[in-house]
Parts: structure tokens; C-alpha cells; sequence
């Protein structure tokens, strides 16, 4: 953010020992946050947003030295003045950016052989609950694929994997909802393995690395910052719609009598019943005659707003806090954040309270310690299950429930008299009052997390520094989930309530020793660094459930019908590694880089369990020495690297498994099988590597650049399950093998079309492809499965319809399609592209914001659409032969031929051999109902493609002027109207593909909304 | 001096963490949650667990529609198009048998578990190949062998089924050594005869007698006929089933994971979609079967209160019916439902058998029908009956008025008199004894299976299933010779086996 104001001689008040200043650019206009340092001493401080600073000084003569990034430092001497008007020159030959890596070791950007990229942007306003979902869009060859749930995180993937996470230089022990937005400083993404050798195994896929703010001051010595932001999040952006034109039952039948399958397709049912017409039918409110039978009432759509009168707005509540300073020994930062959400499906919220500490303090010109910590607390009483089933409020209103009740007449959902023991309900066999789940049947999370991090550092001379550093996390979570008398779901039929309880324990350390070195020879320079690093993981777990209560509504675990049946499970291992790295540079131009890592990790094979990996890297600024015209910069780069991996713990094991117990004639028997994967004590660790190439320019005076980056990842080989024929008696084995390839291409552009002193405008654009092919699997193997060598891996084989040679649909002699047994190739899943767009354009005082992004291609099978025709409550499915399925008239002929003759013979995969069959067009009368299910319910029916795009996030800011903030307390003020997910472009808005990469079906979401609402920021 | 004493300190510390970290790898290897040895009668519970495969075949199953015992109008839950895909694999239940051989071998009761091995092998190729043709035998279950073979071949039918006859030979031999041992444990995990081991043999053998009456069709290949004669005439040697009270049953309860099939918890989503079907109820109604109302609800529809027993109210669904129009039947109240008293009022049920003395008395006045061997086909056949009346509770008048009706009256070792039996063995087979209805109707034609508009087999049903798509994809070279040589290289479900030629 640029703020522009005229300078203003009002700013220079001639004070004895305090020195002011306004950094600006060659255009005059501020450098916000500009260091300055006092030459020769540590005392420092940052100016502001508009550019300007005070310093206080010792001395009438000092040397100030003024550095801001891609601008030359300068130094200026304070003799006789009390302020002045620093003017920097850009660099554009010498863009010294640097950068964090690995391992949190700051290098110059230019040097690098690899593809990092780091986030533009500000990450507090239009924010998520979580982090991760602000990188969207804004990083290429990132795809964040946000989950429509509440309190979930979303899945990441970088260039098609799941990447490391890692906190100022150290993998994350705990989880994304510790971080802060405003606790960040800056993110920047290392692309692949290449960039992430020095993590060892857990870097493979490239890492995204978070850096936290530290101490800063202002002239008091601390400054202190708070952020407000408040959203209200509805309006659907992508949900299911219905019919509702007819309610529950089958073929137009249905008369409730006691919602336990006593009357017609009262219970358990679909929704191809009868047709709203005010017609008499018993119905579950319908009141009693005189002898105690119901008394049909008018039949009427009266719950067509259902879910929209169930579902409430969310609101996602902020507020941060944080004290920084710097002194003369150190700097210091304590910060305060709460996250609270009410989300969307009602009586379910989430607070997330996050205290930070971080500092640094001086041992000596040459030692330093620097250390952080962080306590996080995560409680939500109530967070609702949305996998498909009777738990679900869209299977139970929007795909099994119909129109045929009023959801707000359900609102006391305790039957009368039965207080606590029997739901009062539409429907008493599959089905859940969705207010009475809502509000008794309650899972909460309650997680506490600590980490804590200490080094110490040291410069022992010029060329040698050391590093010591520990970090430690804890995580403890407890689950549990409250099922009451009279809820229903899979396998719980008797519906007399549980209790559930799930503690979990994670442990992590982490701790590295460096040593590091850096010298200039002439023209030389070489720098490198040699480590050694010890990771510990721990977890342990135990779960039990009652079976059934004895006592409704008492929540313990000791309230069982019958003996519980606990479960509990331990891991730990442990890394060790040793490590190097080397980077010499020849003048500004030639950078040659190369990394080495030994790991030795418990989870291998004792003989297997060392193993070494190497990165090697080349990079020219062909720019330092070519003046090539209207290029300011242009540098190429290529890189290899490979990385070693292990495999999942206990997962190479000669081990039984046991199943769950089960009972019969009171004794209980407890079953164990063989492992149906044989165990291989010559294993070898997994192995990845990553060949790249680069090209990075800046032209027209840094107003346009680009970076491209081919790659090809080879993964493998892996350690996979070598299939063999069951016949064996096994499934297979453990085995090095399967190879794939990825091959891909990212860029990412910038333009800045105006500059100028009170109008900026910077537009970004972040767009990546990839594919993934099978190279190789094991020798005498050409298939993993129906993929052959050679194949994409993400082929989409479903179990088609049976087609004629011409593409008719044939059906069998009830008019319904018959299903191809052996599948067949329909695509693929992963997306063909993906990309976003940020812009920001600042006038004056204001600033807008926004990010759109998406992806292109690939395919899903879009399930709630299935389930939705099946259950009949497809919008859709209210068509006219469906008026007649209700009076009894088959009515519907399928668009297909029949079989008259002859046979279709295949060999065992469904290549024919012969094919006899003749052909007549079908003339079979059916119900709609059964074409409706048969084919639009079938899932060959609902292939889609995944292609959508978002305006992910938006805000306008409005920064009070300097002239309003000097008269108060403040040194800075801002408010801003921002908006998350305000727009969502898809041809298929009954389902949101966010969430969705290479899933070969969409399981059931909760509808994705609007977020929109304010955020304040104040410094004092 | 200060800043060094606190530079001390902390790499001190930090020395500690990193010292405290260095673990034993070889003490972190292994696996605290699961164990690498475990009791037999551990494997044994898995080992019948998968044979007693109640999910698919047990009651109320899609088996059981197969065997046209019911029908589902419902397509949301099933169909009955017998548009078959492959049958299941047992390899990796075998697997098991040879671990509990092997965790029996530390034990005073290894012969015990031994010789139930040896039954199961057979019990598991039955079940295979009679599903498929060939399978492999002589090369399978040598994954973990010194020698492994990973892609084995295929044996052919016949040779199974000699190894099978040959397996279910020492099984009984072995449980007879076995049974004889003084002071050694009992079989534990055992929830179908609680380690009684003369239950079991006698199972065995009346297993023995069901593989052989398969071969039907193949005692010109095979010695069925004077196998058949061994065990019959030698009864101290073989002895066999002497009531229901041996049958081989795996009751269920109300306890966690072991509910029976139908039960009041799911009274609401089953009962007018669970039909009974027509091959079945119009046999019991042919007979005026008493049976008819032990199992079968009449048709609300059609009911009179007056006169309650009218067979005219008991109206099946055909399994070959379309299913919109059943459904619309059934929601007018006129097809009978599976009877509400005896299957939907508890969670317990009845007991599913598995194979049973009914079965094994219907199998021996077959043989007697076929002149293998001497005896009155009759007794046997009226046992057989009686038996399952017995399992229902029909009274002693009711099956003596059932035994003395004239259709019920076996008609002599002839077509007629085996039909008799077959229907009878088939009516017996009601919810129980995984697919035998339908291996016995491949075998012999009996009862008329019904096709109709739902079969989606063109018209037919079929002869078997397919091999798995997983062995195309990892023992392509073998599973492709096995087609050629039984089927033209095609894998048709409607292709006729060795066993039935």
C-alpha cells in the first residue's frame, strides 16, 4: 500500500536530538516501511507507510544509511540538519531481493537456480478462517483448493502435490489454524524439490514458508497495531435446487400413518410421491379422529423455503492485538488474536484464541538468541458432520426430504411428554428433524497447541557464523460427539443415543545445528553451509464409543448397553540428518548452487534406512552483461535435484490386523487376518527429483516482468504395493517401483500499466499446467491397474452406458440402459490449467484490491446431482411424464434401441470379438421414475467438468491522511469494505469445485456463500 | 563473562534436546499396535467370519433374491437383472488357514486346527471354482514361499475337484486322530460348534456328500459313485449329520455387529420393498405348504380376516418383473411380504445354516433316486422335510397332513421322484445355505427358475460368474489361457463349466 501525500514542511519541527525524514523514489513518491540504521550502531527504525521516520540521535553527526529493496543504499550524513527529504535510486541493474529458503537461510533472489515465488499482497483483509485459503490465486503452480466446510482446512497442492508447510525455517508441528494473518510478515513459496532439497523428505513437493513479524518501533519505541475485521458470510454461491412440485413417496404413492414403513412409503423414502394439489393425505401433523386414526389434511408444498429457512448467516469475527518494539539489545513482539466464526448450518461455532511471543536479544555484537512461541486454543462445541448420510442436513432436506413439512414447525423438536427420549419428526425410520440435530446431536473440538522455538546464533568472524535451534510442538485434542435417544444413522437403527470420545497427542521436534560460512574472493564469492538436523515425530490416540445408552442424555462412556470396546494407538520415529550446501557466484552474473542431504530415518528397513540426495543449480543474469534495450533485468536459471523419501510408519510390517469384535450368544469373538501385503526387508527409500528451467525479466523499468519455469518432476521410484495376482495369497508386496512423470509449466507476470504520484495500478497474473504420466513400474510390468505406461495417471475409467456403434443408448426390455461391465476412459480428473489475477490499483488514498481465480478442465462425478435425481428431487425431474407416473400411466419412452438378436462377445477385458446384435429402436412405455433413476441417477450420467472461477477476495481500503492521524493518538489508520468468494462462475451451480482435484466424485458439500464486511487497522 | 555464561547455558540445553533425541532406531521399528503372533482360534473366527458371508449370501441377501427366495422392488436397493459381474476371491482367507496352521503349530491342539485347515482349502476351492471353472491350485498361495510365485496358473476343474474330495478324505481322518488325543485344548473362536469336533466332523462329511452330489454330471471323470457308497456304508468311519441340532448354523443376536438381517430397525425401510417371490411362495402354495405361514405375510389387499388362511391371499411378486410396476403392487397392498412376526420383531432372528441335516438327507435320497446307492429314497426325502418344518416349528400334525398329500407323496426313484426331492431340498434352502438353491437349479433345471423383463442377461440366467478384473490386471498371461481352454476365450456368464457338461 502506497500512500502519496505532498510533502509538508509542517512535518520538520527543528527538536534538539530528534532527527525526521521522508524516504522517497525517483518520482517522489514514498518508500513505506524504508529502513534506516544509524551507521555504525544497531539503533534502528523502519518509516512508516507514507515514508517518513524519526530517529533519535546520539550525536549531532551521524551517518544515516538508507536502504529499501530493489533501491540502492545510500548514506547521508545528519551534520547541522534536523530533517531532510532522502531520494533513493532504483536499482534496476542490481536487484539485490532476498529471499528466505530452506531451512529459513536468507539468499539474494537473483542467485537462485530455482522457481520461489512470493505472495503479493495483504493477507488481513479479505480473509478466511484460515490462512492457506489467501494464497489462492496468487501464487503459480499453487492450487489451494478451498473446502466449503466449516472449520476445515483446505487441501493444498504444488504442482500436484501436497507441499510442506514451514514457520520461520522449521516444518510445521501443529496445523494452519495456528497462524495469524497478521502475525505474518511475508510468504513465499519454494516450488518443488529443487528449491526444497535441504528439507529432506518432507520437502519433496516443495514447501510454502511463512515468515512471522518481529519487534518494530516508531520514535515512542513500541508500536502498536490492531486489526479488526468482521464478515458476514451468506448468500449461496453454489446449492443444490430442488422440484417442488411433488413430495415424499414412489410412483405418486404416500399416506403417513406412523413414519415407521406403517403407512405407504412412509418412511425411509423418496420423493417421487404425490403432486401438491391440496389433495387429503394423512401427513405426520394430521390430527386424530375419534378412534385415534389420522385425518388427512390438504397436501401442499409448504416447506418449498426449507433449507433456506433452516440455514442461518455465518459471521467470521477477528480481532488482533501486538505490542513490537526494538531496543538497543534486541526487539520483541507479543500479539493476541481471536478468531471467532458462527458458521452457516446453525448452532456451530468456532473460537480460536492465538497468543505469540517472539524476541531477540543481543548476547554481544556477535551472539544473539532468538526465540518465539506460540499457545493456541481451538474450541467449536459443535461442528457438523457433512458426509453423505442421515447426519446430513442436505441429505435430509434437500435430497431425501421434501417440501411436504415446514421446518419451523419443527422448531420444538421434542415430542410431548417424551422430553429427551423421541424427536418429533416428518418421518421416523432413516430420517432426522434437522433442528433437532442441530441442536442435540453435538460434536465438539477442543485442541490446545504449543510450540516453542529457540536459537542461537553467532558470528564468529567475518566469514563464519553459527546456528543452534530447537523447536517444539505439542498438540492435544479432544473430540466427542453426543448422539442422542431417538437420532438415527447408518447402522445405529436402534436409535437409543451414543457417546463418543477421541483423544489425540502429537509431538514434534525439530532441531538443527548450522554452520555457515561466506567469502569474497575478487570476483568470487562463496558461500556455504553445512547442518545437521534431528526430527522426532510422536502421536498417540485413543478412541472408544458406547454402544447404545442405558440412561438417555447422560453423555459418558461408562453409560454403555453393552461393554465398550476402546481402541488406542501409538507411533514415533525419528530423522537424522546431515547436510550441505554451497553457492558461489562469479561477479553479479554466474551463480552455481549445489545441496546435499543424508537422512537416516526409522521407518526404513534397518539396511536401507541411510541414504543420500543431491541438488545442483546454474543460474546467469545474462543482463549484467548483454545491455539488452528496455530490459532491466533478465536472468535464466536451470536446476536438478532429487530427494529421498520414506514410507508411511509400520506400513513394512510382518504384522497381524485385527478386525472389530462382535458378539454371538453372549461371548464375544475377536478376529485377526494376515497383512494382505507381504513386508520387504530389502526395501529402498523413495526417491524424487526435479529437473527445471527458468527465465525471469523485468523491462520498461521494472513496469513489466514475467517468470516462466518448465519442469519435470520423475517420481520414483516409489515405494508402492506391487499388485499380485490374489491367486498368490497375497495382494502384493512392498516394492521400489512406479515412476511418474510430471511434466509443467508455470508463469507468472506483472504489469504496472500507471505510475504515477496519486494513481497506481499493479496487475499480476499467476497461470500453471501439468499433466502426470506413468513412466515405469516394475520390471516384466506395463500397467498399474487399467493404467498402462505411457498413460496420464489420473485417467477418469468409469463403468459406462452400453452405447451402439452410432451412440445409441441401448436398453434393456424394461426401457432401463444397460451399464458397460468392463470400464471405459472418459477424461481425465486433474484440471488442465489453473490460474488467477490480482490487482491492485491505489488513488490517492484509497486502494482496491482483488483476486480472481480458477481452474480449467478435468472431470468429476458431480454425486449430489446423482443422488438428487435418484431421491426425485431433482429440479430437473418435474417434467410431464412425471404427471403421469402419479395417475398410474407409464408414460416415458426412452431414447434408446433394444437388443432383437444376436450376441455381443468380448474376450475378459470387454474387447469384443464379436459382435451379432441387431437393434430395434425401443418403444418400451416406462415410468419416469425408473428413467429418471436408472439414467440420470446413474453415475455415467453425471460426469462433469470441474472448470470454475471465483472473485476470490476484494477490498477498498481508505487510509486516513496524515493530516487527520498527526492531531491524534495514532500513527496510522485505515478502514477498508471488504469481500471473500463474492462471485462464483461455474456451468454447474448445484455444486462447488473448489475443494476438488483429481476426487473421482464430489461428496456431499455444504452450500459455499458470500463473505463480506469490514476490516479496521491502527497503529499507535 | 555474563553473556558467555548464558551462551553456555542455553547450548547446553539445546545439547540435551538433541541428546534426548537420539533414540534406538532398531527400538523404533517395530510396530507397538499390532502383533506378530496371535492365537489360532483368532485366525479361525476370521476364517469363518469370510465363510459364513452373511453381508452377501446370508439371509435376505442379494443371494437369496438370486435364488428367487424374494424380490426387491426397490431399484435404490437392488434388482434382480442377474446381470452378474465376478465372483469373489478366497486366496487371502487361505492364507489365514495356513497362519493358523502355523500359529497351532506352538500348541498342544495343532492337529485340531490342522485337520479343519484341510476342510477349509476344500471348502474354498468348492467355492471358487464352482462359481468360475478352473482356478489356480497347485501354484496359488506361494507368495510367501522361498520360491515365490506371484502369477500362478490355472488348474483345471477336474483336477481341483479331485484334490477337493482328496482334502475332504484326510479332514476326516485327521479330526478323527484328533478327537482322540486326550488332554489337549479345545478349539476356541469356533462360533458356529463352539470346538465340538464331532459336530464338525460330521459336518465334514455331510459337506463331502454336497461336493459329491455336484459331480452329478461327472461320474464318468470322476469315482463320485464309489465315494459316495464309502461314506454312506461306513458310518463309524464317516459319521454324519444325525438332526438339525448338527446343522451347521451361525445364529445372530442383539449385540453389537451381529444383527440378523431383518429387524425392527429397519422395519421402515424394507417392509413393502421386500417381496416374496413367485419360484418360491407358489410352490409352498402348489403344496398347501404350512410353511407358507411361518415365513410369508398375505397380501393386505386380498386378507380376510374371516378366512385367514386362503391361500388366494399370498401373492408372490415374479422375480422377472418389471420393478416400477411391482412397487405400485405393492403400495396397493397385494403381494405378500416376508412374515412381520417372525422377521421384524427382534434383532436376533433365526439362525442361518450354512450347510444342515435337511440338505444332507435331500442329497442322499438323490443318490438313492440315481441307483448309487440302496436305500428307501423316501425316508430320506421325508426327513428332509420334516427337518425343515422342524427349523420352523410347524407341528407334528401339520407336517404328517403335509407328508400324506398326494403331490407331497414321493413318487419312486424316477424323474418325477427326483423332482420331488429337488423341489423339496430347494424349499428347504429357504434364506440359508449361501447359493445351493441356485447351484442346485444350474445342476438339474429344478424348480423353473423365472425370467422376465428385469433380466438384463438377455433372458437368461446365467451359468456362472466372471473371473475378477484384478487378475486381467495381474496374472493377465494365466487367467487368458484359462478362458481359452474352458470358453472360447470369452469370460460370458452365461458359458457352461467342465462341472455341468
Amino acid at each position: 500500500m502506497i500512500f502519496v501525500m505532498m510533502f509538508s514542511t509542517s512535518l520538520i519541527v527543528a527538536q534538539t536530538s530528534t532527527f525526521k525524514g521522508r524516504i522517497i523514489d525517483e518520482l517522489g513518491m514514498p518508500l513505506p516501511f524504508a529502513s534506516v540504521l544509524i551507521k555504525g550502531t544497531s539503533t534502528a527504525v523502519n518509516a512508516d507507510s507514507n515514508g517518513n521516520f524519526e530517529i533519535e540521535l546520539k550525536k549531532d553527526n551521524e551517518v544515516l544509511q538508507i536502504s529499501f529493496l530493489g533501491y540502492v543504499t545510500a548514506n547521508f550524513e545528519t551534520a547541522g540538519k534536523t530533517s531532510g527529504v532522502f531520494k533513493l535510486i532504483p536499482d534496476s541493474q542490481k536487484l539485490d531481493e532476498v529471499v528466505v529458503t530452506a531451512l529459513g537461510i536468507k539468499k539474494e533472489k537473483k542467485k537462485l537456480s530455482y522457481s520461489v515465488q512470493e505472495v503479493e499482497g495483504d493477507l488481513t483483509k479479505g480473509r478466511d478462517a484460515n490462512i492457506m485459503n489467501s494464497l489462492s490465486g496468487k501464487v503459480s503452480g499453487l492450487i489451494v483448493a478451498a473446502s466449503p466446510e466449516f472449520f476445515t482446512s483446505p487441501k493444498m497442492y504444488l504442482r500436484g502435490k501436497s507441499p510442506l508447510i514451514v514457520v520461520d525455517g522449521v516444518p510445521l508441528g501443529t496445523d494452519t489454524w495456528n497462524i495469524s494473518p497478521d502475525d505474518i510478515e511475508s510468504v513465499n513459496v519454494l516450488k518443488g524439490a529443487n528449491a526444497a532439497a535441504l528439507y529432506g523428505s518432507v520437502g519433496g513437493n516443495g514447501a510454502v514458508q511463512i515468515t512471522t513479524k518481529r519487534g518494530a518501533s516508531n520514535k515512542k519505541g513500541y508500536v502498536v497495531e490492531f486489526n479488526h475485521n468482521s464478515m458476514i458470510q451468506g448468500g449461496f454461491n453454489a446449492v443444490p435446487t430442488t422440484q417442488n412440485a411433488y413430495g415424499p413417496g414412489s410412483y405418486g404413492n404416500y399416506a403417513f400413518v406412523d413414519g415407521k414403513g406403517g403407512g405407504i412409503n412412509d418412511a425411509d423414502y423418496d420423493q417421487w410421491g404425490p403432486k401438491f394439489e391440496g389433495q387429503l393425505i394423512t401427513q405426520y401433523d394430521s390430527p386424530l379422529d375419534a378412534n385415534g386414526k389420522l385425518i388427512p389434511t390438504p397436501w401442499l408444498a409448504r416447506g418449498a423455503n426449507n433449507f433456506d429457512n433452516f440455514m442461518t448467516d455465518g459471521l467470521l469475527s477477528t480481532n488482533n492485538l501486538s505490542l513490537a518494539s526494538n531496543f538497543d539489545k534486541g526487539n520483541i513482539r507479543f500479539s493476541l488474536s481471536n478468531t471467532h466464526q458462527d458458521g452457516i448450518n446453525p448452532n456451530t461455532k468456532l473460537d480460536i484464541y492465538n497468543f505469540n511471543l517472539s524476541g531477540k536479544y543481543n548476547l554481544s555484537d556477535k551472539t544473539w538468541v532468538d526465540a518465539s512461541s506460540n499457545f493456541n486454543f481451538q474450541t467449536s462445541p459443535n461442528n457438523p458432520n457433512v458426509q453423505y448420510g442421515p447426519n446430513s442436513y442436505i441429505y435430509n432436506m434437500l435430497i431425501w426430504g421434501g417440501a411436504d413439512y415446514d421446518i419451523r414447525d419443527l422448531r420444538d423438536y421434542w415430542q410431548e411428554g417424551k422430553e429427551g427420549l423421541q424427536q418429533k419428526n416428518f418421518e421416523y425410520t432413516r430420517y432426522n428433524n434437522p433442528n433437532f440435530m442441530a441442536h442435540e446431536w453435538l460434536r465438539g473440538y477442543y485442541k490446545n497447541d504449543y510450540s516453542g522455538q529457540i536459537s542461537l546464533n553467532h558470528q564468529f568472524n567475518d566469514s563464519f557464523s553459527g546456528l543452534i535451534r530447537t523447536n517444539m510442538s505439542v498438540s492435544n485434542l479432544f473430540r466427542n460427539e453426543k448422539f442422542p435417544y431417538s437420532m438415527t444413522t447408518y447402522d445405529r437403527e436402534k436409535a437409543e443415543g451414543d457417546y463418543k470420545e477421541q483423544y489425540d497427542y502429537r509431538f514434534k521436534n525439530y532441531s538443527d545445528f548450522m554452520l555457515n560460512y561466506d567469502k569474497t574472493i575478487s570476483d568470487f564469492e562463496i558461500k556455504a553451509t553445512l547442518g545437521a538436523n534431528i526430527n522426532i515425530e510422536k502421536y498417540r490416540n485413543s478412541y472408544a464409543t458406547t454402544n447404545y445408552l442405558i440412561i438417555p442424555g447422560l453423555y459418558t462412556l461408562s453409560n454403555s448397553q453393552t461393554p465398550m470396546q476402546p481402541t488406542s494407538y501409538n507411533s514415533h520415529y525419528q530423522t537424522n540428518s546431515w547436510y550441505g550446501s554451497m553457492d558461489l557466484s562469479y561477479k553479479s552474473f554466474l551463480f552455481l548452487g549445489a545441496t546435499g542431504r543424508f537422512d537416516t530415518d526409522s521407518r526404513l528397513p534397518e539396511q536401507n534406512n541411510t541414504f543420500f540426495y543431491p541438488s545442483v543449480g546454474l543460474s546467469a543474469v545474462i543482463s549484467e552483461i548483454v545491455d539488452i534495450p528496455l530490459v532491466d533485468f533478465l536472468k535464466v536459471r536451470t536446476s536438478f535435484a532429487k530427494v529421498g523419501g520414506s514410507l508411511d510408519i509400520y506400513s513394512n510390517l510382518d504384522t497381524y490386523r485385527l478386525r472389530d469384535p462382535f458378539t454371538i450368544d453372549g461371548v464375544t469373538y475377536n478376529a485377526a487376518y494376515v497383512g494382505e501385503i507381504l513386508n520387504n526387508d530389502q526395501l529402498k527409500p523413495a526417491f524424487n527429483s526435479s529437473a527445471e528451467f527458468g527465465m525471469e525479466t523485468r523491462m520498461f523499468k521494472s513496469r513489466f516482468g514475467f517468470d516462466v519455469t518448465y519442469y519435470q518432476n520423475t517420481n520414483g521410484p516409489q515405494i508402492f504395493d506391487l499388485k499380485y495376482s490374489e491367486t498368490s495369497g497375497y495382494q502384493g508386496s512392498k516394492q521400489n517401483g512406479i515412476t511418474t512423470e510430471t511434466k509443467g509449466f508455470e508463469l507468472s507476470a506483472f504489469v504496472k500499466p500507471v505510475k504515477s504520484a496519486n494513481f497506481n495500478w499493479d496487475f499480476r497474473v499467476n497461470w500453471s499446467t501439468y499433466k502426470e504420466y506413468l513412466k515405469e513400474v516394475y520390471p516384466g510390468i506395463d500397467n498399474n491397474g487399467l493404467i498402462n505406461i505411457g498413460d496420464r495417471v489420473d485417467g477418469f475409467f468409469i463403468n459406462d452406458f452400453m452405447r451402439t456403434n452410432e451412440g445409441k443408448l441401448i436398453v434393456g426390455n424394461d426401457g432401463k440402459p444397460l451399464i458397460n461391465p468392463y470400464k471405459t476412459k472418459v477424461g481425465y480428473k486433474a484440471p488442465d490449467w489453473s490460474m488467477g489475477i490480482t490487482n491492485n490499483l491505489n488513488y490517492k488514498n484509497l486502494a482496491l484490491n482483488f483476486t480472481f481465480d480458477g481452474r480449467y478442465g478435468g472431470k468429476i462425478e458431480n454425486y449430489v446431482n446423482q443422488k438428487m435425481w435418484q431421491s426425485g428431487r431433482h429440479a430437473d425431474s418435474d417434467t410431464p411424464e412425471r404427471a403421469n407416473d402419479v395417475k398410474g400411466i407409464k408414460s416415458y419412452v426412452t431414447d434408446g434401441v433394444v437388443i432383437t438378436g444376436g450376441e455381443l462377445i468380448t474376450d475378459g477385458q470387454g474387447n469384443t470379438i464379436t459382435d451379432t446384435r441387431t437393434f430395434a429402436p425401443n418403444t418400451t412405455k416406462m415410468y419416469y421414475q425408473d428413467y429418471a433413476k436408472s439414467y440420470h441417477g446413474n453415475y455415467a450420467a453425471n460426469i462433469i467438468e470441474k472448470t470454475f472461477f471465483k472473485l476470490r477476495e476484494i477490498s477498498l481500503t481508505y487510509s486516513f491522511p496524515d493530516s487527520f492521524i498527526k492531531n491524534s493518538f495514532m500513527t496510522y489508520a485505515s478502514i477498508s469494505l471488504v469481500g471473500r468468494d463474492l462471485l462464483y462462475f461455474s456451468k454447474n451451480k448445484n455444486i462447488d469445485l473448489d475443494q476438488f482435484l483429481d476426487e473421482s466424485a464430489s461428496p456431499l458439500q455444504t452450500p459455499t456463500v458470500k463473505s463480506y464486511g469490514i476490516n479496521l487497522n491502527f497503529k499507535f | 563473562m555474563k553473556t558467555i555464561q548464558l551462551y553456555k547455558s542455553v547450548l547446553i540445553i539445546v545439547m540435551v534436546f538433541m541428546v534426548g533425541a537420539c533414540t534406538n532406531f532398531e527400538d523404533l521399528a517395530d510396530d507397538p499396535n499390532r502383533a506378530t503372533s496371535v492365537p489360532p482360534s483368532m485366525l479361525l473366527t476370521e476364517v469363518l467370519r469370510v465363510m459364513n458371508n452373511v453381508d452377501d449370501e446370508g439371509p435376505w441377501s442379494s443371494a437369496q433374491r438370486d435364488n428367487q427366495f424374494w424380490a426387491i422392488s426397490f431399484d435404490y436397493y437392488g434388482e434382480q437383472d442377474y446381470n452378474w459381474g465376478s465372483a469373489p476371491l478366497r486366496y487371502t482367507t487361505m492364507s489365514n488357514v495356513q497362519a493358523m496352521v502355523k500359529e497351532a503349530e506352538k500348541l498342544d491342539t495343532k492337529n485340531k486346527y490342522a485337520a479343519l485347515a484341510k476342510f477349509f482349502d476344500a471348502y474354498f476351492l468348492d467355492y471358487m471354482s464352482k462359481r468360475m471353472g478352473d482356478i489356480p491350485m497347485t501354484e496359488s498361495l506361494k507368495a510367501k514361499s522361498d520360491d515365490p510365485i506371484t502369477k500362478p496358473k490355472y488348474d483345471a476343474q477336474k483336477d481341483v475337484y479331485i484334490e477337493i474330495l482328496r482334502l475332504l478324505d484326510a479332514a476326516n481322518d485327521q479330526i478323527t486322530a484328533a478327537k482322540a488325543e486326550v488332554g489337549t485344548g479345545a478349539v476356541q473362536g469356533d462360533f458356529l460348534y463352539k470346538g465340538d469336533l464331532d459336530k464338525w466332523q460330521r459336518a465334514i462329511n455331510s459337506f463331502h456328500l454336497r461336493v459329491l452330489i455336484s459331480l452329478s454330471k461327472k461320474t464318468a471323470d470322476i469315482n463320485v459313485i464309489s465315494q459316495f457308497k464309502g461314506i454312506i456304508s461306513n458310518p463309524s468311519k464317516y459319521p454324519l449329520m444325525r438332526g438339525i441340532e448338527d446343522n451347521m448354523t451361525r445364529n445372530f443376536s442383539d449385540e453389537n455387529g451381529n444383527n440378523y438381517a431383518l429387524n425392527p430397525g429397519n422395519f421402515g425401510r424394507n417392509r413393502n420393498r421386500d417381496i416374496m417371490a413367485g419360484t418360491y411362495l407358489n410352490i409352498l402354495k402348489q403344496n398347501n405348504d404350512p410353511r407358507i405361514y411361518k415365513v410369508a405375510d398375505p397380501a393386505a389387499f386380498y386378507f380376510k380376516a374371516n378366512d385367514p388362511l386362503n391361500l388366494n391371499a399370498y401373492i408372490p411378486a415374479n422375480t422377472g418383473d418389471e420393478q416400477g410396476s411391482m412397487q405400485v403392487a405393492s403400495d396397493e397392498g397385494k403381494l405378500s411380504y416376508p412374515s412381520e412376526k417372525r422377521y421384524y420383531s427382534n434383532y436376533v432372528g433365526e439362525g442361518y445354516i450354512l450347510f444342515g441335516y435337511a440338505e444332507q438327507q435331500f442329497v442322499i435320497a438323490e443318490a438313492i433316486n440315481r441307483g448309487w446307492i440302496d436305500g428307501s429314497a423316501a425316508a430320506y426325502y421325508n426327513q428332509g422335510i420334516k427337518a425343515s418344518m422342524d427349523f420352523y416349528n410347524v407341528s407334528s400334525t401339520d407336517i404328517s397332513s403335509f407328508l400324506s398329500n398326494a403331490n407331497v407323496v414321493y413318487k419312486g426313484n424316477n424323474t418325477a421322484g427326483l423332482e420331488q426331492i429337488l423341489t423339496q431340498k430347494y424349499v428347504a434352502f429357504f434364506q440359508n445355505s449361501e447359493r445351493e438353491a441356485y447351484f442346485n437349479y444350474r445342476r438339474t433345471g429344478i424348480p423353473k427358475f423365472d425370467v422376465g423383463p428385469a433380466n438384463k442377461n438377455n433372458g437368461k440366467i446365467p451359468m456362472r460368474w466372471k473371473y475378477p478384473q484384478s487378475e486381467f490386471e495381474t496374472n493377465s498371461e494365466n487367467v487368458k489361457a484359462a478362458l481359452a481352454s474352458q470358453y472360447g476365450g470369452t469370460d460370458d456368464i452365461n458359458a457352461v463349466m467342465w462341472l455341468l457338461k
